[in-house]
């Protein structure tokens, strides 16, 4: 087993050299560079920018020297521990990285509770009452929450909390919150905001995690050791709880490891809808906006967690499934 | 709405406009007043009083519509630190400044002499003006610019057209603490206009006495190594750029002096960048109140520039115009107002139209040049193309469809070349493409006189969908003549890449420059890369031949023409000269102008005085900075 999972720890490292240099190189695949970006951005609104200034920028962005020293640059730092310099923020990758880290995972783990919270009940419920009319209405608020994009749903979520609860504009705090130290008022006022972000993903996901519990259950139900429990009287909530649905959610723990790198990614679109300040939106306007060492950087984290992500879940499932575990040992 | 009608009838007119000019008091006969935030600050000691800050005679902006109260936080948004153009436009003070009806006015220099050849430029400093740091602003300042930043090469690599139009900076000198002279080396008639320009604000912004200690020249070597090395910068010139450029370190660097009415206190790109007054700013209004009113400037940080609207509307931004503007945006704002409690302000855009088809003349392609280059072919698409039809689509009926010409305000208008071409006439455009020899097949689509079809692609740029919807118009049009057109939809970097190196048939994009035809003539002559329609010989003229590709003679007599303009001194000569330009244009039609645009607003909170009923739009004019935003203040909303 240690044997097996040292050999995954080493494989990575020739996976993650691969996806950096092929995420350096798709990142530089659209024409220009950041400066032709910033350039075309201010062009737009008219405003010009001075082909000497321009150049002096070119010259103090480094943006004169060939792509593979860029690379090499940002690669040889990044392993130091230096993730560079972002253009348009004028700050260090991991001081905006981090600083926006912790409320992302902060929002991802309460969506995922929350989806979990919602999703277990239903999924049991549906699975043991099936096709009652409890059942299709459940399943089809479920199904509705899949089918509406995240972004209608924030909007009107952001109009109502608007005009009704007198919220301001997104954002997870108010104005005059923005900046006053850590204190329950700004704990409350957090909790008041966050509870949008939570529901929105969180909705777009019980379904998927409904249809899991209830296929998985209603398999479990029809099986003996069921019937049996049963046979010996076991009450029927305890029976249902203690033995079947253990197994039912079985794929809800294994996949964990995948929802590593959705906590940085994951609710993009709903964040730039509500302007939450998470990790989403930072990516995406980075990409936009060619910022190659913050880009490059985000990009290497989501593959890194990634691929730890892949093979957490290969132990877990190796852990838990023997076959798999005297598999992998067969193999060795 | 009820508010405008209750605001004196008076402010109604552009002649309150015309009174927002900086006059000087007699000297010392005041006693000045100060915000009770300030007040506080001498009384605790921790500042000089009011009257050892000012001047002794201040700069006086007369307020649009009553001298205001202090206090107060004005509330904007932004996207970043690529959208710190918008803060720009906001603190606008250079040495001479625009007015709101874009005319020169006097600034930091209260008044200037110019030699009748035209070659020297004296201006005199107002006396005792200091940094935000309240350190005295002097000759010495703008000398440090000249003599240290432009002339360093590490520091400038290459010097700004603008300041030397024959490739030779001027010699500047100072007479005495207050009075600086400049002197070209020919006459430069269009200089005071250009010290105007929001790209000389950098000729104020280099307080000496602070960027010493990162130039090369002054600060002790080991003292700036240490500070190279505790910032990260891998030189001293890109340390000494990062403290100073004139683009950002205003708002990324707390610490460096400034002249503007408000200072950074928490820089960019914060969630919440933060302004607040400058105590030592050098303006007061008639009563003697030192400017600014407002406290405090806030832009919130958005991820995308649709919130900000939802924002606008939600009454949470009190005076902005900036990612506000298109006609989506107009028609939400006005349906919005009561909602958001604001009133919008028009701001009229100063480019001859909204977008302009510029038929690339550098085209690689002998074939396509030799068409594209042929006026008869230019007139036929501006002849083929329905402008009612996009003004009804694109701008709901309320643009104005003309050729790309100098607008109606500008000193150059001409009706002739505005009105040239323009009905809508396919019948006049077909004969027109028979004449040139471009022959229909048997599917209805024009070919080459090489008999390949003629295909002409129409490079759009993606992002803002009004353009692509003109786009898909003219398309549609030059069909219905039988030239076979595609619409190229493209990111801003592709489409920039492309049109800049002549790789495209016809570009769109806006005419640029209706109002300040002299210092943005792009779509007049080739002028720079910018000139879509003949970048290579943009440069060409940029290079002064030494790049890009030599123009035709016609061209070069507009070049010759513009360089004539530039040291000519008398005004009425000068407007003789650009009509010649013009009538060039008039007769050629290098630019297919399509519709004039409806104005953008401003959102100005109901509570928010002072800002007056029109603008603006331009670069040029760094709008809303010409109307002076330090005497805006919030009152009681009526």
């Amino acid at each position: 087993m240690l044997a097996y999972i040292a050999r995954r720890i080493l494989m990575m490292i020739p996976t993650l050299i691969a996806i950096s240099i092929i995420s350096f190189a798709i990142i530089q695949l659209p024409p220009g560079d950041f400066l032709t970006t910033y350039v075309a951005q201010l062009s737009v609104s008219g405003e010009a920018v001075d082909q000497a200034e321009l150049e002096s920028l070119n010259e103090r962005f480094g943006l004169d020297q060939p792509v593979y020293i860029q690379y090499l640059k940002w690669a040889w730092n990044f392993i130091r521990g230096d993730f560079g310099h972002s253009f348009e923020w004028n700050k260090p990758v991991s001081e905006l990285i981090g600083e926006r880290l912790a409320m992302t995972v902060t929002i991802s783990t309460l969506t995922l509770l929350f989806t979990w919270a919602v999703a277990v009940p239903i999924g049991i419920y549906s699975a043991v009452r099936q096709y009652s009319w409890m059942d299709y209405f459940l399943t089809v608020i479920g199904f509705i929450g899949l089918a509406t994009p995240n972004f209608l749903f924030a909007l009107v979520l952001l109009w109502f909390s608007y005009a009704y609860l007198g919220m301001s504009i997104g954002g997870l705090f108010s104005p005059q919150f923005a900046e006053a130290p850590w204190g329950m008022a700004k704990i409350w006022d957090l909790l008041k905001h966050l509870w949008i972000p939570v529901l929105i993903v969180g909705t777009a996901h019980t379904a998927k995690f409904i249809r899991i519990i209830r296929g998985n259950l209603l398999d479990e139900l029809k099986k003996p050791y069921v019937t049996t429990a049963r046979a010996k009287g076991l009450s029927e909530t305890r029976l249902i709880l203690k033995y079947p649905v253990r197994v039912a959610i079985n794929p809800l723990v294994s996949t964990i490891g995948w929802t590593l790198p959705e906590l940085i990614s994951g609710i993009a679109i709903t964040a730039v809808v509500l302007n939450l300040p998470t990790t989403g939106p930072l990516l995406l306007s980075a990409l936009l906006s060619q910022d190659m060492q913050l880009a490059g950087t985000f990009i290497m984290f989501l593959s890194t967690l990634t691929v730890v992500g892949t093979l957490v879940s290969d132990i877990l499932l190796a852990w838990v499934d023997p076959r798999i575990r005297f598999g992998a040992r067969e193999g060795l | 709405m009820n508010k405008r009608a209750s605001w004196p009838p008076a402010a109604n007119l552009i002649v309150v406009w015309l009174c927002v000019v900086a006059v000087l008091f007699p000297s010392g006969a005041k006693a000045f007043n100060e915000a009770p935030s300030l007040a506080a600050q001498v009384k605790s000691g921790q500042l000089p009083p009011v009257d050892k800050r000012l001047p002794a005679s201040p700069v006086v902006v007369t307020p649009v519509e009553k001298p205001g109260s202090y206090g107060g936080t004005w509330r904007r948004a932004y996207t970043g630190l690529s959208d710190l153009v918008g803060a720009r436009r906001v603190l606008y003070d250079p040495l001479v400044r625009w007015s709101p009806d874009y005319k020169v006015l006097p600034n930091l220099a209260h008044k200037w002499e110019i030699d009748p050849e035209g070659k020297v430029f004296t201006f005199h400093l107002v006396q005792g003006v200091k940094w935000s740091d309240g350190q005295p602003f002097t000759a010495e300042d703008i000398l440090f610019y000249f003599e240290d930043i432009l002339s360093d090469k590490e520091l400038t690599p290459s010097i700004p057209k603008w300041l030397a139009p024959n490739g030779g900076l001027p010699k500047v000198t100072k007479t005495d603490d207050y009075t600086i002279r400049m002197e070209f080396d020919a006459p430069y008639s269009i200089f005071l206009e250009q010290l105007a320009c929001p790209h000389a604000v950098v000729l104020v912004s280099k307080p000496k006495h602070y960027l010493k200690q990162f130039h090369k020249k002054y600060a002790d070597p080991e003292k700036l190594d240490a500070l190279v090395a505790e910032k990260k910068a891998s030189t001293w010139a890109k340390l000494f750029l990062e403290m100073s450029d004139v683009q950002r370190a205003q708002f990324l660097n707390p610490s460096l002096p400034t002249l503007c009415a408000w200072v950074t206190r928490i820089p960019a790109p914060a969630k919440r960048f933060v302004m607040e007054r400058n105590p030592y700013y050098w303006k007061v209004d008639t009563a003697g109140n030192q400017l600014p009113y407002i406290d405090t400037i806030v832009h919130d940080l958005q991820a995308e520039a649709q919130t900000i609207v939802l924002k606008a509307i939600a009454g949470e931004i009190d005076m902005q115009g900036r990612r506000l503007g298109g006609m989506q945006n107009s028609v939400l704002l006005v349906a919005s107002e009561r909602l958001g409690k604001y009133r919008l302000v028009p701001k009229f855009s100063t480019a001859s139209v909204g977008l302009l088809l510029a038929p690339n003349l550098n085209h690689q392609d002998p074939e396509v040049k030799k068409i594209l280059s042929d006026t008869r072919f230019r007139k036929a698409i501006s002849h083929a193309i329905n402008r009612k039809e996009i003004n009804k689509i694109v701008y709901r009926g309320k643009g104005i469809p003309r050729q790309a010409a100098p607008l109606k305000d500008s000193e150059f208008y001409s009706q002739p070349y505005e009105n040239a071409y323009l009905d809508y006439d396919p019948v006049k455009a077909s004969a027109l493409l028979d004449k040139m020899g471009l022959k229909k097949g048997k599917d209805g689509k024009r070919m080459r006189p090489d008999g390949r079809p003629l295909q002409i692609a129409l490079d759009v740029m993606v992002s803002i969908q009004s353009w692509v919807d003109t786009a898909e118009i003219v398309a549609s049009n030059l069909k219905g003549v039988g030239i076979d057109t595609e619409v190229k939809s493209e990111t801003m970097e592709l489409f920039r890449q492309r049109t800049q190196s002549a790789a495209h048939d016809m570009a769109l994009w806006p005419g640029d420059g209706g109002m300040e035809c002299l210092l943005e003539p792009r779509w007049y002559f080739p002028f720079s890369t910018e000139s879509l329609n003949a970048p290579l010989y943009g440069v060409w003229f940029q290079s002064d031949g030494k790049r890009g590709e030599e123009p035709p003679s016609e061209m070069k007599a507009m070049m010759e023409t513009y360089k004539t303009i530039l040291s000519t001194v008398s005004e009425a000569k000068r407007k003789e000269l650009f009509g010649k330009i013009i009538a060039a244009n008039e007769g050629n039609l290098w630019v297919i102008g399509l519709v004039h645009e409806p104005p953008d607003y401003y959102v100005v909170a109901r509570n928010m005085f002072n800002v007056p009923k029109k603008d603006f739009q331009s670069w040029i004019y760094p709008n809303p900075g010409p109307i002076h935003p330090e005497q805006f203040f919030f009152g009681k909303a009526n």
